[in-house]
């Protein structure tokens, strides 16, 4: 399994390499879609600090990382494109392929797969988490626009992703969330734009209101644990979807959504990539998150092993009381 | 004083008459569909059409009645769009056709987004319906399911639900859009990837000819007719966010096993509560116009009736050829 990390900046690239990066992605945000749309219509979905700022800088990045064996793959993943981008679009999967030499664009919008296959047939697509894949019909419909990696929504059920890949075969390549940020919501069915700053999620006070007095419900709930639900499911977006603060944890491992106990299991079914969220993290964050994944693969690949992939990826993160809440895990 | 406000009464009157006799000469015929998303929502689907519509908020009904006259629902929508865990049983779509059938209204059943379980169990619930219908429409919310359809079953009739057209539904965006080039950015926001070129031939190529919307906060766009699809528009619940993980279906059981998108266990209390939302931070505010509730996994704006009048003034004559009214909106 590949370790595909976040970058923003090509002096992270060698750093990342160094510490176990197989494959990187990237936003791109050129000057010229600033200067047309302002800054709340945005080209991907990150702003420009999570994002290469210039076509220069990226073929550099793509010269480095190809340099050390590792493909570089840009995001055009709004949820869709309007048919006046259409021809912009275009102009610049020219340039980034043709040009920079990137490796692969993640895309969720089918339209806009469509006509960039049909016109640049050889552009490697990979289907984007936006496109909210959850079954292997989806998949096959993504397949049959030409992609050649399907990437996995977060939180994904362990057994059907077993079942899709078992269905598509190894024609296709798979990626799944592995560490970082959580969402509340399914990312691929959220029509909040986040160029208005924020999660739309967090932060809601919830008035309960009873709308079916005339039956009964099949499950007997106190009424009165309402309270008490609301306050597990805020220690559930702190811990998840906050990233506990976005402090770091012991020995600078991020805090937040972490799939690393499912490590051998996404082996054994054939995942091929473990994508780490955060292309506007801090530097060291995307270190840690990357040495770690590359520890606990190291330790599942030795015939010496003392300790289960979980027990590993626990005593490494030393977050008793947070691996045991269940809270931070993306396969559970 | 009186006076003043009789003449405003008046013309209020004249011009709710005029927008009537406009949509009238314009030709545009519309239809309006009752959407009924579980079988409890309508006295286990064994009551009569008239005494159902009286259920029907009277602001709400009066709205309509005041811009389309008296409204005649000849199209029912039955199933779930957001939550594969309350799909339909078999028994649930026979009596839902037996209602359209018994009540002279067509029948439409509607599809939500789906893991592979879900799949699973839609492809049961088709392979039933195609024996019976089988030229059914069915509101498609998951690529993977407009696959299925034109795969294995290509007699049922595709809609795209709104769930597929990514349109943004965001409260914040006629707030945040203030000063120069606000007019220009509004529209970008106003804008559909559906009417894209590309997107037009996939969605011929899978035989889609209708797709749906909500009615928007900040407005429907004005060029919908020029999109090349017949549309249908809800009210008055328009869809923000939606996703696996259930707020209230996780209510009741151990804490370790809570919020997980990957539950098969749901404790249905989406069809005993629904939440009323409050932002914190006070940026989204509930105004005249909406407010925001959460129903089980999604979260809403309720359209408020200067809202809900405006979008369906706007719906008439902007080209939008079916109403979908959600008597629930899960």
């Amino acid at each position: 399994m590949k370790i595909l990390a976040p970058i923003n900046s090509i002096h992270e690239a060698e750093p990342l390499i160094a510490s176990g990066a197989d494959e990187f992605y990237c936003g791109l945000h050129p000057k010229a879609w600033e200067n047309k749309y302002g800054k709340k219509v945005w080209l991907n979905r990150r702003w420009s600090s999570a994002s290469i700022n210039s076509f220069e800088e990226l073929k550099n990045l793509v010269k480095v990382s190809h340099r050390n064996n590792v493909k570089v793959f840009l995001t055009l993943n709004l949820p869709f494109y309007l048919p006046e981008q259409y021809p912009e679009i275009l102009s610049l999967v020219k340039e980034v392929t043709e040009n920079c030499g990137i490796d692969a664009l993640i895309v969720s919008d089918p339209g806009i797969i469509m006509t960039i296959k049909e016109t640049f047939p050889k552009v490697e697509i990979h289907a984007s988490s936006l496109g909210a894949i959850l079954n292997s019909s989806s998949a096959s419909f993504y397949q049959s626009l030409g992609a050649s990696r399907i990437i996995f929504p977060r939180f994904a059920d362990l057994e059907d992703l077993g079942i899709i890949i078992n269905k598509l075969g190894t024609k296709l390549k798979y990626e799944v969330f592995i560490l970082n940020d959580g969402c509340v919501f399914e990312e691929g069915h959220c029509y909040v734009s986040h160029a208005f700053g924020g999660a739309f999620c967090s932060r809601w006070n919830y008035e309960l209101v009873e709308i079916n007095k005339d039956e009964e419900s099949p499950y007997k709930i106190d009424k009165a644990s309402f309270k008490r639900h609301i306050k597990d499911y805020k220690e559930w977006l702190w811990i998840g979807i906050k990233n506990c603060g976005g402090v770091p944890g012991p020995k600078g491992l991020p805090l937040g959504m972490c799939g690393l106990c499912a490590l051998e299991k996404l082996k054994d079914i054939g995942v091929s990539s473990l994508k780490i969220v955060g292309r506007e993290s801090p530097f060291p964050k995307k270190i840690a998150s990357v040495k770690i994944v590359k520890k606990i693969l190291d330790h599942i690949d030795s015939s010496n092993k003392k300790l289960t992939t979980s027990q590993l990826a626990q005593n490494l993160r030393r977050t008793k009381s947070l691996c045991k809440s269940n809270f931070m895990c993306y396969y559970r | 004083m009186t006076y003043y406000k009789k003449s405003l009464t008046e013309i209020k009157k004249l011009f709710d008459g005029i927008l009537h006799l406009y949509f009238y000469h314009r030709g545009v015929s519309m239809k309006w569909a009752l959407y009924i998303p579980y079988r409890n929502n309508i006295g286990n689907l064994h009551g009569d059409l008239k005494e159902i519509i009286t259920k029907i908020p009277a602001h709400e009904l009066n709205t309509i009645k005041e811009l389309f006259g008296e409204i005649n629902f000849n199209q029912l929508y039955f199933g779930q769009e957001f939550c594969e865990r309350i799909l339909p049983k078999k028994k649930d779509i026979i009596d839902a056709l037996n209602f359209a059938h018994s009540n002279n209204m067509q029948f439409t059943f509607i599809t939500p987004y789906v893991t592979e379980t879900g799949l699973i169990k839609l492809q049961q619930l088709f392979i039933e319906l195609v024996k019976i219908k089988s030229d059914c429409e069915i509101v498609i919310n998951d690529w993977g399911v407009l696959y299925l359809i034109f795969n294995e079953f290509p007699s049922f009739t595709p809609i795209l639900g709104r769930l597929l057209n990514k349109m943004w539904r965001d409260p914040r965006i006629k707030s945040y859009l203030k000063g120069k080039n606000s007019d220009k950015i509004l529209k970008t926001y106003q804008g559909c990837g559906l009417a894209a070129p590309g997107m037009k031939k996939l969605l011929n190529k899978f035989n889609i000819k209708r797709i749906e919307i909500d009615n928007l906060i900040h407005g429907v766009n004005e060029n919908i007719s020029d999109w090349g699809y017949q549309i249908s528009m809800y009210v008055p619940y328009g869809c923000i966010t939606t996703g696996r993980m259930c707020i209230l279906g996780s209510w009741g059981l151990e804490k370790k096993d809570k919020f997980k998108a990957t539950s098969k266990f749901c404790s249905q209390q989406c069809r005993f509560y629904s939440l009323n939302l409050y932002d914190q931070n006070k940026e989204v505010k509930n105004t005249k116009d909406w407010e925001i509730i959460q129903k089980g996994n999604t979260i809403f704006y309720k359209q408020l009736e200067p809202m809900l009048k405006n979008g369906l003034t706007q719906a008439g004559s902007l080209g939008v050829d079916r109403i979908i009214y959600q008597f629930d909106p899960i």
